[in-house]
């Protein structure tokens, strides 16, 4: 994912103490805006994106001296971004006493009134479409659909098999086709 | 099916050569019309002349190739240039259309997680012990101190019972035990609700506990990698 900094070049200036600072803020000025909009898509609201990120890159700095470095580092990150917005989505959940899906109805309905989201009818109708699907689903469109991720790489990162991945996001598509159409 | 009878056969006739001169007559008019409506054009003095010459000189000012470009591309070459990249930026980034963040937020974001980062100690646990191991024992540790103390305080205005089962999920969920003073010093403070021994028979609801562990297992799972 770095694109200016190689993985290996990133990590060693991390772990060396000397050079912890700056290796750590170039690790986040390179990859932040990925990975809140990867959490954005998944927990909408602005505010909720900036606590699951500062969560994440607090993870990411933990564990990255425990990095083998068997996967990308970005791959990593993308994993730790993602069960770390659905654990904060759960933890949500629980507060309020409902479902995951009845969290996605809510999330989404929450949207109209977020002065951050500026989309017009129809991506409105895309996000209650994409909230009506199950989260691995949902997670699979994202990055498929926005971040045009190929079948290969998201069975990578979700560590499923590309078959897996590939009728995942058929079905979603079919459902989001079905859900604007019918609406 | 019966003849259609002509205007002949009707008893209509034209003068001789009627239809010849009228053709004639239109052609004439159709003629001085167009003479008239070209009449209204006209180009500047000596325009065919020079016509020629200022081919030739345009087709010469290209480049060898023979490719022009419209008047003024280069001049708005580089504002397109980074409009374009701009937006594949944000097609790289993935961003969804209609979302937006408030102005300046990436701007500040790295100084803010920085801070909150690095700034703090970060306590390295053992990595021999796995990371959802610390959390329960700061749990099993809690509630030995719960019962060693029992007796201490006097007040019984509150009791364990007044909490309710989810304000107790949520506060394990959002606890670190491992780093977090001011839940230990809740914990350790002259809290009325812990004059209460009756926490070891008021179980946590087990779905959650068995959520809590399998989410800090998988964490823990992935940061090992």
């Amino acid at each position: 994912m770095s694109a200016i900094t190689s993985d290996n070049d990133l990590i060693n200036l991390i772990k060396n103490p000397a050079t912890v600072d700056q290796g750590f803020r170039l690790l986040v000025r390179e990859n932040q805006q990925q990975l809140y909009w990867q959490i954005r898509k998944l927990v909408l609201s602005h505010d909720d994106a900036d606590d699951v990120l500062q969560n994440v890159f607090i993870k990411i700095y933990r564990g990255l001296p425990k990095f083998k470095g068997d996967s990308k580092l970005s791959t990593w990150m993308f994993r730790i971004a993602y069960n770390e917005s659905m654990t904060f989505l759960k933890k949500k959940s629980k507060i309020v006493h409902i479902n995951s899906a009845e969290m996605q109805d809510y999330l989404v309905q929450q949207l109209e009134a977020d002065v951050y989201f500026t989309g017009d009818e129809i991506q409105l109708q895309l996000q209650k479409a994409l909230a009506r699907l199950p989260d691995r689903q949902r997670e699979i469109f994202n990055m498929r659909y926005y971040d045009e991720i190929k079948f290969k790489d998201i069975a990578h990162i979700l560590e499923l098999s590309e078959g897996a991945v590939k009728s995942s996001y058929h079905i979603a598509a079919k459902k989001v086709e079905s859900y604007l159409k019918d609406d | 099916m019966k003849k259609k009878k002509s205007h002949i056969d009707l008893g209509f006739a034209v003068p001789a050569g009627y239809f010849k001169d009228t053709m004639d007559r239109k052609l004439d008019q159709a003629m001085q019309q167009s003479s008239q409506s070209q009449a209204s054009f006209s180009v500047p003095y000596h325009y065919f002349d020079a016509l020629d010459e200022r081919i030739v000189q345009s087709i010469s000012t290209h480049n060898k190739h023979g490719y022009s470009v419209p008047s003024g591309y280069f001049d708005q070459l580089e504002n397109q240039v980074m409009h374009q990249v701009k937006q594949d930026k944000a097609a790289i980034t993935g961003k969804p259309a209609g979302f937006n963040t408030p102005s300046g937020y990436f701007d500040h974001l790295e100084d803010r997680v920085v801070d909150k980062v690095m700034e703090p100690r970060v306590i390295q646990m053992d990595s021999r012990v796995p990371s959802w191991v610390m959390p329960m024992l700061a749990v099993a540790a809690a509630i030995v101190a719960l019962i060693t103390i029992d007796g201490l305080w006097t007040d019984t205005s509150m009791s364990f019972d007044d909490l309710k089962d989810e304000e107790l999920e949520l506060y394990i969920a959002e606890s670190n035990f491992t780093i977090d003073n001011d839940a230990m010093d809740i914990l350790f403070s002259d809290n009325a609700a812990l004059n209460d021994t009756s926490l070891e028979v008021v179980p946590v609801d087990n779905e959650f506990l068995l959520d809590y562990l399998a989410d800090e297992i998988e964490m823990n799972q992935m940061i090992e990698e």
